[in-house]
């Protein structure tokens, strides 16, 4: 089924502008997901089908997601409004200066950098949450345009998909046993916001682990270890369904199919939510599900998943272990990888998709 | 009894607290550096990773920009009028002659034009010697063309020579397009420029054959050059000299030079060496004399006489007794105390 905006699919003409920051963004997801109802995204967007998306960022055949969106977008292309599609790719410059040292390998810093890093980190411990994050909230991004491309929709997005590759696929020989990936703070969904547990989660497992193509960077039944505080904290306006997803949903099932289907449609159809989305700063009730959804497949490839850093009961509320440092990390770890395992760190910042062979 | 007890008891026990907080101040401090690593220390690099060489950023790629606003031009002003302004007069004593040959330049009632300076080159003072001479308003926008392998192969020494004196890595070799089109784009932007057509001081005290950069620059940019013969530094402070001698200077400005239709970069850079070396002989003679030289073109050569080895050096000492080398006191002789 197919259901966009109306004002769209009356149109006689649609201007799609996208910034495709990652491979998974753009083509026919753009319309079909961005402009859909939640009748047309609860089609693809759900546990099952995320589950079986092994490859969100590389070849769309691997995609279950990518696979149902281009089927929709056919659909879209003979029966909906004309389209004019510009996609747009930017490099990966992502903070400023003096914070441009996040951005570069450890083993790069100089001296400078070093003194940034520790001022940078010894003020932060010492402010209050609050005003750490106004101030990363606050930071704004230099990026560039690498690329502009416009016209037919399928046309323009094999172009875009060329320049994102481009610039963002790194080599990288062999699975690895434990995948270390620092989670930061801000993912799409909090921008000016609180990173609360789920969108670590929704980071974590769905955005990072998913950085790759052909196959993921962490073996089948590796270990994934993040650091993150992981507060139990949510912002009250954009995130309302959210709390009520963390106190009511996770306690009783982390499964994504089985919370799809208990718990889903109520929170989709819930009229407060739809009044906060609709009047307010709100993101959708459904939201929350479809952030957990997007671990999916990280969730059900990984053999253990680790937090280090994070509030331990809301790490175990997540289906996750929480560990107070790094070298507790591998000591657990080692009950699944054994006591020789390979370790690969995907660095973050800058965006990166790791071309596994 | 009990009461004096129980202060003593609470003396003791507020001794052993601050006794404690001292200590640990004192382990906190003397803690051995060797136990921090990184980010305290510089971090290791991965196996396997092979470094990549850090893009150069000394020599000609020395970003001279911050040089250019306004607290550098700021501080430039304060070093070059005070402190260095006192070390030119004491040590150089200039004359600066013909500057009124510069006023041409200014149509009434526009802005002075950026123009491209050109001395000869005997020593380190002669850039002193331009900045002191050089008469505004080209004085506050002025850069200095300089050695890239000579001036910018430090940190620090980068940054004195860009901050003292504005001046911009050259390299002497080949003048990549970067430089250049770096320098045309600070003459479009109103930069004065001094640079020496011979490309380093002279290794025995004449001159050496211009290069062609000055009249390439002028003639990309429509700058005028402007001819400056600077007389008495190298006996002051030549090349490969270890303390500076203090004497007299002289300071010749010729009037402005432009490319001619049709002429090409050899014949023009022919004809500001030409200028120069009639200043030269003006600064060492008089103006009538020397204009009826150049006129019928026998000017001493500023490269010297085609003597090689001693030859040479004498007639270096002749000529030297002329001009502003000449007035310097006879130094005192001395001689070894034999008993």
């Amino acid at each position: 089924m197919l259901e966009i905006n109306k004002r769209a699919a009356d149109s006689d003409l649609v201007v799609y502008v996208n910034i495709n920051s990652v491979p998974m963004d753009g083509g026919w997801k753009s319309i079909t997901t961005g402009l859909a109802s939640y009748r047309c995204l609860s089609v693809h967007h759900n546990g099952e089908t995320l589950q079986n998306t092994r490859s969100l960022m590389g070849h769309r055949k691997h995609s279950a997601l990518h696979t149902s969106i281009w089927r929709l977008g056919q659909v879209l292309r003979d029966h909906g409004p004309k389209l004019f599609q510009i996609e747009t790719t930017l490099n990966t410059d992502m903070f400023p200066k003096p914070f441009d040292f996040i951005s570069k390998r450890e083993w790069e810093w100089n001296a400078k950098d070093r003194a940034t890093y520790l001022a940078t980190t010894k003020s932060l411990n010492r402010m209050p949450v609050r005003a750490a994050r106004k101030i990363f909230h606050s930071i704004e991004s230099p990026h560039q345009m690498t690329s502009i491309q416009a016209g037919e929709t399928s046309a323009v997005h094999e172009r875009t998909l060329e320049h994102v590759y481009r610039q963002q696929l790194v080599p990288v020989e062999g699975q690895t046993d434990i995948l270390t990936l620092g989670i930061p703070f801000v993912c799409p969904y909090n921008p000016d916001g609180i990173m609360n547990p789920i969108l670590v989660m929704c980071m974590g497992l769905g955005y990072l682990f998913n950085m790759y193509r052909n196959k993921p960077l962490v073996r089948e039944g590796g270990v994934i270890i993040m650091t993150h505080p992981t507060y139990r904290e949510f912002h009250p306006v954009h995130h309302p369904s959210y709390i009520d997803f963390f106190e009511q949903v996770l306690p009783d099932t982390t499964d994504p199919v089985v919370m799809g289907h208990k718990w889903e449609k109520q929170y989709a159809e819930d009229e407060w939510y739809r009044h906060l989305y609709r009047t307010g700063n709100a993101y959708h009730g459904v939201h929350p599900f479809y952030a957990w959804y997007w671990g999916a497949h990280g969730q059900q490839h990984a053999g253990k998943i680790i937090i280090v850093g994070g509030d331990p009961p809301t790490v175990r509320r997540l289906g996750f272990t929480p560990a107070s440092t790094m070298d507790d990390a591998f000591e657990i770890a080692s009950d699944v990888v054994g006591r020789a395992p390979t370790v690969t760190h995907l660095h973050v910042p800058a965006l990166l998709v790791a071309d596994v062979t | 009894m009990s009461s004096g007890g129980s202060v003593s008891r609470s003396m003791v026990r507020r001794a052993a607290r601050l006794g404690g907080s001292a200590e640990r101040v004192v382990t906190r401090i003397a803690k051995p550096a060797r136990n921090l690593g990184f980010p305290y220390r510089k971090p290791t690099v991965p196996k396997g990773v092979e470094v990549p060489p850090a893009p150069a950023k000394l020599g000609a790629d020395y970003d001279t920009a911050w040089a250019r606003k306004a607290p550098a031009r700021a501080a430039r002003t304060v070093i070059t009028r005070g402190p260095l302004r006192v070390f030119t007069r004491l040590v150089a004593r200039p004359e600066v002659l013909g500057v009124d040959r510069l006023d041409d330049l200014i149509a009434r009632g526009d802005d002075a034009p950026p123009v491209i300076f050109t001395p000869n080159h005997h020593s380190h003072l002669d850039t002193l010697l331009m900045v002191e001479a050089v008469p505004e308003p080209w004085r506050s926008k002025l850069i200095i063309a300089a050695a890239a392998d000579y001036f910018f192969t430090t940190r620090t020494k980068s940054a004195a020579a860009a901050l003292t004196l504005n001046a911009l890595p050259i390299d002497r070799e080949v003048t990549g397009r970067k430089s250049s089109d770096m320098i045309r784009g600070l003459i479009d932007d109103g930069w004065s420029l001094v640079i020496y057509p011979e490309g380093g001081r002279s290794p025995d005290g004449w001159g050496q054959e211009f290069k062609g950069g000055a009249a390439y620059l002028s003639a990309r940019t429509g700058a005028p050059v402007v001819p400056v013969f600077i007389d008495g530094s190298g006996a002051i402070y030549g090349k490969g000299m270890k303390r500076p001698k203090p004497g007299h200077t002289k300071v010749v400005f010729g009037a402005a030079l432009r490319p001619t239709e049709g002429e090409n970069t050899r014949r023009y850079n022919a004809r500001i060496e030409a200028a120069v070396t009639a200043l030269g002989d003006e600064a060492l003679t008089d103006f009538w004399t020397a204009r009826q030289r150049a006129a019928q073109g026998v000017s001493p050569k500023l490269t010297g006489p085609e003597y090689t080895g001693w030859r040479r050096q004498w007639a270096i000492a002749e000529q030297r007794k002329l001009g502003a080398a000449a007035k310097r006191r006879r130094q005192k002789r001395r001689w070894p105390d034999l008993g």
